[in-house]
């Protein structure tokens, strides 16, 4: 068997309309967010055909640097959401959690390499659905571990002052709020490696297993994504929490609370 | 060894502090009388300039505070705040952790001389080995006071650092703070009760410091 069998649309539509389930049950419960629920669903459903559409063109074009583009609006759009979701000012921190995507992302791809050969992971069938999964558990992690790192320091400002007036460099006095973000991004990830496969099917090898490969060699892929995702996520944060301090501390150390938006 | 000329500081356009001047000579004990919201806690954050003033000048042994000084001078300096921070290992780790950084590295310490200073709060040894996390507000600061006075510096700025204590426990902190005799401090409160054994009591209202009355 050769690839997954295809959906006919009309069937899709039918499927899709079970959708009226979780609507009822909002309005049943009285939950005012059905314009939301609704809202987020349709914008699922376009996102994805867009995206199958210009995915289609990337893979028949198979260009190196359109894909290399691609990854590098990928990080873009991610590092947007990101500052969107912690509330964090876009145009103060951008300039230096995009470098630290970068390099995160450049050093992960680098590590494939002792994977697959370059042409391999150069193909845009490779390197676009392993960036995309890469990008979306950096965007996961750096919103709980950036937002954990400055809503903390900014609520207890207090104790960061007092680790500097106690003798502390500005590294130090930020350690242990550096290390309560780092466990905050880790933690949930700690907890999908020791269950998974357990009870949930993990995503990707779903999508091989669809796709007629061996459930070895799933597997054997998915343990590759799960690391490699591990990685990301240390190397993402801390990172970006090492660059954003540029900005986020002024002269005299200060905490500077142009960064946050509200 | 510290003055402050002129010093006025605006917040969200409302002036916290106007041209305030005060002069704490080496070894001197001031207390500085408040009400809340009188900005008490602005100007000791304004002397490490954690808030940057308006206008004014800070001067530490002839030594006009800057941004390329400033780093060098706050060593010579512990600030102690209202409220004891969070911190999630043991009591011991707490109390030791300044010390791990690079220029405390010299002090010594060592676990005797923490439960000696431990026995002037009767606070127990066995404290050392639990969750600072887990203990009471008023242990916490204790302990953090603590902390900071072994750290030796020359000048103390306790902001209400007894405001969440009961009252047999202010009178220690108090008696242990003003032990020392080359030691400054600045000690900002409302509490008028141990007025009497500081060298100076100053109040601050409308933005600038007074000799303090009892009224």
């Amino acid at each position: 068997m050769k690839g997954a069998i295809d959906i006919d649309i009309s069937s899709l539509i039918l499927f899709c309309l079970l959708f009226i389930i979780p609507v009822l049950t909002f309005k049943y419960l009285r939950i005012r967010k059905v314009g939301d629920l609704i809202i987020s669903a349709i914008r699922m459903i376009v996102q994805l055909s867009l995206v199958g559409l210009y995915l289609g063109y990337i893979f028949k074009l198979n260009d190196f640097w359109i894909n290399l583009c691609w990854i590098f609006i990928m990080i873009l759009i991610a590092n947007a959401s990101i500052m969107h979701q912690i509330q964090l000012s876009w145009k103060k921190l951008s300039f230096y959690t995009i470098p630290a995507y970068l390099i995160t992302v450049g050093f992960v791809f680098l590590c494939f390499l002792i994977v697959f050969d370059f042409k391999v992971i150069s193909n845009s069938r490779y390197i676009i659905p392993l960036g995309g999964m890469i990008l979306g558990n950096l965007l996961r992690s750096n919103v709980v571990g950036l937002s954990r790192f400055y809503t903390s320091l900014r609520r207890r400002e207090i104790e960061y002052i007092q680790n500097i007036s106690l003798g502390a460099t500005l590294n130090e006095a930020i350690k242990p709020f550096v290390k309560e973000a780092y466990i905050a991004a880790m933690a949930p990830q700690i907890a999908t490696l020791a269950t998974i496969g357990l009870v949930a099917l993990p995503g990707m090898m779903t999508g091989q297993i669809l796709g007629g490969s061996t459930p070895i060699t799933a597997i054997k892929y998915q343990i590759m994504i799960m690391t490699a995702i591990y990685r990301t996520t240390s190397i993402s944060v801390l990172l970006a929490i090492q660059f954003s301090k540029k900005s986020a501390f002024e002269e005299y150390l200060r905490l500077n609370r142009d960064i946050f938006v509200k | 060894m510290l003055r402050i000329r002129d010093l006025t500081v605006i917040k969200e356009n409302r002036t916290i502090l106007q041209s305030l001047d005060l002069n704490l000579v080496q070894g001197e004990k001031l207390v500085i009388l408040g009400n809340s919201g009188s900005g008490k806690s602005t100007l000791l954050k304004s002397i490490l300039y954690f808030e940057i003033p308006s206008s004014g000048e800070i001067i530490y042994n002839n030594e006009k505070l800057s941004a390329a000084n400033i780093i060098r001078i706050r060593q010579d300096f512990a600030y102690i705040g209202q409220k004891a921070p969070t911190y999630l290992e043991s009591v011991e780790n707490y109390l030791l952790l300044p010390f791990h950084y690079r220029i405390n590295r010299h002090i010594k310490r060592d676990r005797k001389s923490i439960i000696k200073e431990l026995e002037k709060y009767s606070i127990p040894r066995e404290i050392l080995k639990q969750n600072y996390n887990d203990l009471s507000g008023g242990e916490q600061q204790r302990i953090t006071i603590i902390r900071a006075l072994m750290l030796n510096r020359s000048i103390y700025l306790l902001d209400e650092i007894t405001s969440n204590l009961d009252t047999d426990n202010v009178e220690k902190v108090i008696i242990n703070i003003l032990q020392e005799q080359n030691r400054s401090l600045i000690y900002v409160t409302h509490n008028r009760k141990y007025l009497n054994r500081f060298d100076r009591a100053l109040g601050l209202n409308d933005g600038s410091l007074h000799p303090w009355r009892n009224s």
